[in-house]
């Protein structure tokens, strides 16, 4: 009990907090003549990208709104945002800032941001203070992955073949339910939380203790994808930076809370011991890198600095998953 | 009206349809033909051995060129950097970077295994189209595969690949940005051919 009130503490917090510091740090770059005047060179996109949506934190200045209600009302009634974020464009002529387009088609990419060839798009991308530190671990991980993961799961999948890995993975995403149930509710989508729950009923009984997908290869309901991280993502706020764990891997500030949150939505954490948990969770990596080797090595093969690429694929993965 | 008259025009008109149908003038048929055609050249049983790798490398190649706009790429991934850089400079770096992208994509597609592509989607606007594509891997994942195309002279090119939500052109922009910054121009083109020539 205590622990969930703990978390409940935090993420209150977390809710309340970010706003109004990123609110400090964005008022400059909402300022009209500022914007104006400046020649806007990309640092400046940068630093708008790392705290919270523009439009929002510009909404939330002019009504003095909480964030993430004016994010609920952008998802309900798109139409009525967007003369405020319409302001926004004019006092920000010089950044090309993205249009408002349909909340439901967001490739903003469509139109031609090469049109007029004086402006050049907004480098979109996460900010990065720990670099230094980052770059470590993300060595760190770099050599784990080839000296001990990559290995292990050859090993592995030399022994089982892929349909068994396959089932297994099924297995532990089976586990994953509560998650994901949890974060459907949490951001409002109701269908994808019934899906969720059909999903789990169907493969737990008939898909045998989630060994078998039945609900995807038989009835075509697939799985939700949403965590915690998604969900304060989908409330406005921001992935604040970029945090590349060791072992872990590639995360930001907003999804580590989001990755402790979703701790407490297992329920599975309350009944097995920690260092079994350990153990069960190295076999999940194991079984689940048997089945994606040669992906990051292909990310490698293609980038001129990797730790660049993984950064921003991480980061425009996520904004991805937040949209949908 | 003689029958044998009504027959020919019945045909004749068949015949137009048929073909309207066949060389569909939308993005979403232009990477359906030259994803056919890719394919076609993978699951080629007379390609497949090894003395005929290079020659089925060079078809798919091809295959790409005709539909991908590398000079397109190559101007979205610089951006700002593409402005202040010479004719001839663009046109070194143009073929360079156009390598890399095909590369990456070969890699994809060498171990080619019977994946069926899935097109669930096509918009346009003006001049610009997107093709939304989903890929069914062997072991039953959906990779979602947007192309993006811009219509110009008389046909569609791509100009930007995105899997699962990570845009290959936003990518290499980032990554671009940075060298630029830390270090300069001349230093990315050099790291663009040492990377080539790494494992050629």
């Amino acid at each position: 009990m205590r622990k969930i009130c703990g978390i409940l503490i935090v993420s209150t917090l977390w809710f309340i907090l970010p706003p109004s510091l990123s609110f400090c740090q964005s008022v400059e770059d909402v300022c009209p003549d500022q914007a104006l005047s400046s020649e806007a060179p990309t640092e400046q996109f940068d630093r708008y990208d790392r705290g919270l949506d523009i439009d929002a934190v510009y909404d939330r200045f002019k009504y003095g709104r909480s964030v993430h209600q004016v994010k609920w009302g952008r998802h309900q009634t798109p139409t009525r945002i967007s003369h405020i974020s319409q302001k926004l464009i004019i006092a920000q002529a010089t950044r090309s800032a993205p249009e408002p387009s349909q909340p439901k088609d967001s490739e903003e990419d469509l139109t031609d941001p090469f049109a007029d060839e004086e402006t050049v798009p907004p480098l979109k991308t996460i900010y990065d203070p720990l670099e230094k530190i980052n770059r470590a671990f993300f060595y760190f991980n770099d050599k784990l992955y080839f000296w001990l993961f990559k290995p292990v799961a050859r090993g592995y999948a030399y022994i089982f073949p892929q349909s068994v890995r396959i089932s297994v993975r099924n297995f532990f995403d089976n586990l994953g339910f509560p998650i994901r149930f949890v974060n459907c509710v949490l951001q409002g989508k109701f269908e994808g939380a019934g899906r969720e729950a059909t999903r789990f009923m169907v493969n737990t009984t008939g898909g045998l203790a989630g060994f078998i997908d039945v609900a995807s290869e038989k009835m075509g309901i697939d799985e939700q994808d949403e965590d915690f991280g998604q969900t304060l993502g989908f409330y406005g706020l921001g992935p604040g930076f970029y945090i590349d764990w060791p072992v872990v891997g590639p995360s930001s500030l907003t999804d580590t809370v989001g990755i402790v949150g979703d701790t407490y939505t297992q329920p599975l954490n309350y009944v097995i011991e920690f260092k079994y948990n350990v153990g069960i969770r190295a076999y999940d990596i194991v079984n689940s890198t048997s089945l994606t080797i040669g992906e990051y090595e292909d990310l490698k093969r293609a980038a001129l600095d990797p730790y660049v690429a993984v950064r921003d694929a991480y980061y425009q993965f996520r904004l991805n998953k937040i949209k949908e | 009206m003689p029958k044998g008259l009504l027959q020919a025009i019945v045909v004749l008109f068949l015949m137009f349809a048929i073909s309207a149908l066949a060389q569909g003038e939308g993005p979403k048929d232009r990477i359906k033909g030259t994803t056919d055609k890719i394919i076609a050249i993978l699951s080629d049983p007379a390609l497949k051995s090894p003395d005929r790798a290079d020659e089925r490398k060079r078809r798919i190649r091809e295959a790409v060129d005709e539909r991908f706009d590398w000079e397109e790429f190559s101007r979205r991934a610089l951006a700002q950097h593409w402005k202040e850089r010479t004719e001839e400079e663009k046109r070194a770096f143009v073929p360079l970077f156009g390598k890399l992208v095909e590369r990456t994509y070969m890699d994809k597609v060498e171990d080619y295994s019977g994946e069926k592509v899935l097109y669930v989607g096509e918009r346009v606007k003006g001049k610009y189209g997107l093709v939304k594509a989903k890929v069914v891997t062997n072991d039953k994942r959906e990779i979602d595969v947007d192309y993006r195309l811009k219509y110009k002279g008389s046909d569609w090119y791509v100009y930007d690949v995105t899997v699962v939500g990570v845009s290959l052109v936003k990518s290499y922009r980032v990554q671009f940005n940075n060298i630029i910054k830390q270090s300069s121009y001349e230093d990315l083109v050099k790291r663009l051919k040492d990377k080539l020539a790494a494992e050629e």
